[in-house]
């Protein structure tokens, strides 16, 4: 994984001096709030219901295990012993103190992490595939890319006050599992005719109040002009997006009025007069960040695992965390272990510190010293040989973190909500709480298979509910925590915006109203291997709506 | 206000003289223009429109004869005047003083020196108080994209930067 050298290591302390003297100043009160505001969230510090947050960059969801000790150790001594992991790979510490801000700052700088542009109206901390350099199926790894971003946009002078905030996902294989096509640039690696890597370029994606599909607006971008082509897309947006109304000031509203050819020409034009600002990657200098990213040395194994074989049939248990859980690596014997934050009754994305150290030992033990974080909000432990599995799931079940529900109906994306959001329009994790113990038993949310459920606390879509299967919007109808239901989203390679149901349902209908629609599936379906998603695309909206809304009798 | 250059608060050699707006000034281009010729731009002007049908596409005479662009930030969160100073430097060629002016605040002159900018007129109290205590602009030193200040490349990263 990517190391800081000197220069990434003094850049960090002179932000952390400069943010420290910025909350002197503000403390001091030389700086006004309304002053301080845009720095603060620049650096990741939120002011949320009851207290201020602090966001921490995981670039790419890459992280060693010493990293993820020193988020146990912050979790530990300045907030309430856990931490929350989000849609975006990042942390969130819920409880600082604003005077420890700059204390934590030099801890995580300690180990070469920060909080840099973790919000605000600047370009975030850019993501990508959470099995990004392990999954089988992946052309190349787009983590080396996503670093270059990360270097190239952080302070970066022209971009640190866009209209709107600005966030940048990559994947390296054709299945997308980072979501791009709701980013405000995706960028998907790709080969060309003559076999050349580079990629394809999605602008305008988004959710919140006007969910949209980005437009691919080149088929091939070379990788030397990665830089310079995102430097255009960003200088055309900071000029001409909407900054009258804040809900119309993303990309993809500019994208959406003007019309994805028109800014693929202004794009084409600001890149073609830019084409060389210095910003054109020399090979020399993709081939130095690619060399961190380097797979790790594992010796080829054999494809069966004598101990998960004997394991699986001897424990049904196990056999579904296998199946969930281990996704295929590049290196035969080995796979990409998901951790799920997700537990019955538990808080989605959530980990203790005691949990947060276990998993920095079972990185360095059996992971190459690497962990992930997932969109999902689940960690991954990218490298594990099969070999070492049944210890490994032993020592998650001892640690309540065998969860065998990667990618089923009770691995729930959800937003912190009207627990800790000062935006909320209603509370979230009750209601994935709730669902999670409706859908506890393992043997049924098997037997239902793949279903994403997701639920936001208000229409910013945090989580991403337009794009789940299931998708779940908390609102405030007349003082009541309504929750209006979608079906039909996705957020894959085969993107789409769910479709509403109908009226809402309250906060204790509406686990019944999920569980009619699964029943509804599953009677519908052609088979088990029919998933929830290929069903309702072949059946559309009809025989859910019609078991949702029974007229009263 | 106070006019900050150099590093140093200066008299404002413009004092006093007239200031056209970006779309007056295109309008009365051709006729008698008042000298020494300073325009202030708002955010939103198109400055890529300086540069006439026909000329020349890094050429600078869009821009010949003037003596100070002010770009002004109505609001120190609108940042469209960062991109119209870029442009204004690198597309158009622009080498005459170009000055922020408006909601001018400490914390962000370091990006607009980057961004080309080489005058400020400072309304702000406590950002006057600092530069008046000593501080200057050079908070970051390490910079991971080019800049318009001078800044001298850093290791093999053709786009790092340690500011000279
Ligand atoms: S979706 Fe709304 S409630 Fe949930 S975290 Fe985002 S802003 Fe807060």
């Amino acid at each position: 994984m990517y190391r800081y050298d000197e220069f990434d290591a003094g850049f960090v302390a002179e932000r952390v001096a400069q943010f420290t003297d910025q909350v002197e100043r503000r403390l001091a009160g030389t700086l006004s709030e309304d002053q301080f505001k845009p720095l603060r969230l620049m650096n990741g510090v939120y002011l949320q219901l009851h207290a201020y947050m602090l966001r921490v960059a995981i670039p790419y969801g890459t992280l060693s295990s010493r990293q993820m000790r020193c988020f146990a150790h912050i979790a530990r001594t300045y907030d309430k012993g856990y931490g929350h992991f989000t849609t975006r790979q990042n942390l969130q510490f819920n409880w600082p103190a604003l005077k420890d801000v700059p204390a934590i700052l030099r801890e995580l700088a300690a180990v070469e992490m920060h909080c840099i542009q973790t919000s605000g109206n600047c370009i975030r901390n850019t993501t990508a595939d959470q099995f990004a350099g392990a999954a089988a199926d992946e052309i190349e790894d787009p983590r080396p890319y996503a670093e270059i971003i990360r270097q190239w946009s952080s302070l970066h002078p022209e971009f640190s006050f866009l209209p709107r905030k600005f966030k940048i996902a990559l994947t390296g294989a054709p299945s997308d599992r980072a979501a791009i096509q709701v980013h405000d640039i995706g960028y998907q690696v790709v080969k060309d005719a003559m076999g050349e890597v580079g990629f394809a370029v999605y602008v305008g994606g988004g959710q919140g109040r006007t969910p949209l599909i980005a437009h691919r607006i080149r088929e091939f971008l070379p990788k030397a002009d990665l830089l310079s082509y995102t430097n255009s897309i960003l200088r055309v947006y900071n000029l001409e997006g909407r900054r009258d109304n804040k809900f119309k000031a993303r990309i993809k509203i500019l994208v959406h009025e003007k019309g994805a050819d028109a800014i693929r020409e202004a794009v084409e034009a600001d890149f073609a007069a830019n084409h060389d600002a210095g910003l054109t990657l020399p090979q020399g200098e993709i081939d130095r960040i690619t060399a961190y990213f380097t797979l790790p040395d594992l010796a080829a194994r054999p494809q069966v695992s004598a101990a998960v074989e004997a394991r699986r049939t001897s424990d049904p248990a196990f056999a579904r965390f296998l199946a969930r859980n281990v996704f295929p690596h590049k290196v035969p014997g080995h796979g990409v272990l998901t951790v799920s934050l997700k537990p019955t009754d538990g808080i989605p994305g959530d980990a203790t510190a005691e949990q947060m150290d276990h998993l920095a030992d079972l990185a360095q033990r059996y992971s190459a010293d690497e962990l992930r974080v997932s969109h999902e909000q689940n960690i991954v432990l990218p490298h594990v040989r099969l070999d070492d599995l049944p210890a490994i799931y032993d020592s998650l079940r001892a640690n309540d973190l065998a969860a065998d529900n990667v990618g089923l109906v009770s691995d729930i994306i959800c937003c912190p909500g009207l627990d800790y959001c000062a935006l909320a329009t209603a509370r979230s994790i009750p209601i994935a709480q709730a669902i999670s113990k409706r859908f506890a038993e393992p043997e049924r949310t098997a037997e239902i298979g793949d279903l994403r459920v997701k639920i936001s606390g208000c229409i910013n879509a945090c989580g991403h509910h337009h794009v789940g299967h299931i998708g779940i919007l908390g609102l405030d109808k007349a003082g009541q925590e309504t929750y209006q239901l979608t079906l039909g989203g996705s957020a894959d390679e085969r993107c789409s915006i769910g479709d509403i149901t109908g009226r809402g349902f309250s906060a204790e209908r509406i686990v019944d109203a999920v569980e009619t629609v699964v029943d509804t599936y599953l009677s519908h379906r052609t088979g088990a291997e029919e998933s929830f998603i290929d069903a309702y695309r072949r059946l559309g909206m009809k025989p859910f709506k019609e078991a949702l809304y029974v007229p009263a009798a | 206000m106070r006019y900050f250059k150099d590093g140093t608060f200066a008299d404002d050699p413009f004092a006093g003289a007239e200031t056209l707006s970006g779309p007056d000034w295109l309008e009365r281009r051709g006729s008698a223009l008042p000298s020494p010729l300073v325009l202030q731009l708002d955010p939103g002007f198109d400055v890529e429109a300086i540069r006439g049908l026909g000329q020349e596409r890094f050429g600078n005479e869009g821009l010949d004869g003037v003596a100070c662009v002010k770009i002004a930030f109505p609001k120190f969160t609108d940042g469209r005047g960062y991109s119209m100073g870029w442009l204004l430097r690198t597309r158009l060629g622009y080498a005459g003083e170009m000055r922020a002016v408006g909601d001018v605040l400490y914390d962000e002159m370091q990006l607009m020196a980057r961004c080309g900018f080489d005058g400020f007129e400072i309304v702000d109290e406590p950002t006057l108080a600092l530069l008046r205590d000593g501080r200057r602009l050079e908070t970051i030193r390490r910079f991971y994209q080019p800049g318009l200040e001078p800044e001298v490349p850093a290791g093999t990263r053709p786009w790092a930067r340690r500011s000279a």
